[in-house]
């Protein structure tokens, strides 16, 4: 009986252990599908704590992170994993971040069909761009990247130069015109309180304290430019998420957790 | 723009880091405002800085992802690039 017992506890003990549970991956992998990732970054760093290394564990920590902004150490990483889908999570790493030498070295390594893809993603920000990227892809890819990609520009609904502009005319109707009523009240009254302030000290000739009041108003005036286009972006960019996951999704599967495409 | 080393400044920083902060924002507004001076320089932080302070009066799903931290909403905005 207690030899049985003893077996049983053997038995539930090696199938609990992360270490050699084939399950773990897909798991992990599906934390970072699930957009979790922390939780799998977590997961990830008490997996090689435990187990040691290994590289689809190192790979779905690199994005976790790469995904929670903490760049350098994901990249560094990135850099010495010697897997294919390593060079697919890096080459998007290095797009999205806008560095088009880096990326560009990164993407000669791939095969032509991932170069094709990581290109067009690199060309989103640009309709036309976009629209022609979108053709060099294989497939049936080809024509649903881009519907995703007319999705994506049409989901764009305010123009940040415009609110910009809006601002720097009267504070605070660029937050206004951006979608809200709180930031454009706030904008105003202290834009309103500190030019008024600055006049009104010129006017008395303080002129020491009509300049210390003055760099705070500049301070304010341009601080609601900025936000007010700041807004706008974020306002396109919350709306455009959807549809550009979807499109990563489509195009670089790998940055989805997916780590056999 | 670096703050200056100090005995003050290590222990706001100790204090700050063990408090629970009640930053609508993460990071937080102080946070953000060291790394933007970092990387941008002190002026822009500055200019950042209110623009975020403005952000923080707008925020809501339009403008920003929100997460659960320290058992309260608070809204996300890692600073970006400089211009």
């Amino acid at each position: 009986m207690r030899l049985t017992i003893a077996l049983l506890l053997v038995a539930a003990t090696a199938s609990a252990d992360p270490c050699t549970d084939a399950q773990v991956t897909p798991r992990l992998s599906a934390l970072v599908h699930a957009r979790r990732f922390a939780d799998a970054h977590h997961a990830a760093t008490d997996l090689r704590v435990q187990c040691g290394e290994q590289d689809s564990w190192r790979l779905l920590d690199d994005i976790a992170l790469l995904r929670l902004e903490d760049r350098p150490y994901a990249l560094a990483d990135l850099v010495t994993l010697h897997v294919p889908a390593a060079d697919v999570v890096l080459a998007w790493a290095y797009v999205t971040n806008g560095d088009d030498q880096a990326a560009h070295a990164v993407v000669q390594r791939l095969p032509p069909p991932r170069q094709a893809a990581l290109l067009a993603l690199a060309a989103l920000s640009d309709e036309d761009d976009f629209a022609a990227a979108a053709t060099r892809l294989p497939g049936d890819l080809a024509p649903r990247a881009a519907a995703l990609g007319r999705r994506y520009h049409a989901a764009r609904v305010k123009s940040p130069a415009f609110a910009g502009v809006l601002s720097a005319v009267l504070p605070g109707s660029g937050q206004l015109y951006s979608g809200s009523l709180q930031a454009a009240a706030v904008t105003f009254v202290l834009n309103s309180l500190f030019i008024g302030a600055t006049v009104e000290l010129a006017r008395d000739k303080q002129y020491v304290t009509a300049a210390a009041a003055g760099t705070a108003a500049s301070f304010f005036y341009i601080g609601g430019i900025i936000n007010a286009a700041d807004l706008s972006r974020r306002r396109n960019r919350v709306a455009q998420e959807p549809v550009a996951d979807e499109l990563e999704e489509l195009l670089v599967p790998e940055v989805g957790g997916t780590l056999t495409p | 723009m670096q703050p200056a080393r100090s005995t003050v400044v290590a222990i706001y920083r100790a204090a700050g880091d063990d408090a629970p902060s009640r930053c609508k924002m993460v990071p937080t507004d102080s946070q953000a405002f060291a790394i933007r001076g970092e990387r941008c320089g002190g002026v822009r932080a500055w200019y950042w800085g209110v623009s975020r302070l403005l952000l923080e009066q707008a925020n809501s799903s339009k403008f920003a992802t929100a997460i659960r931290l320290d058992d309260r909403i608070r809204w996300i905005d890692v600073p970006g690039p400089c211009d």
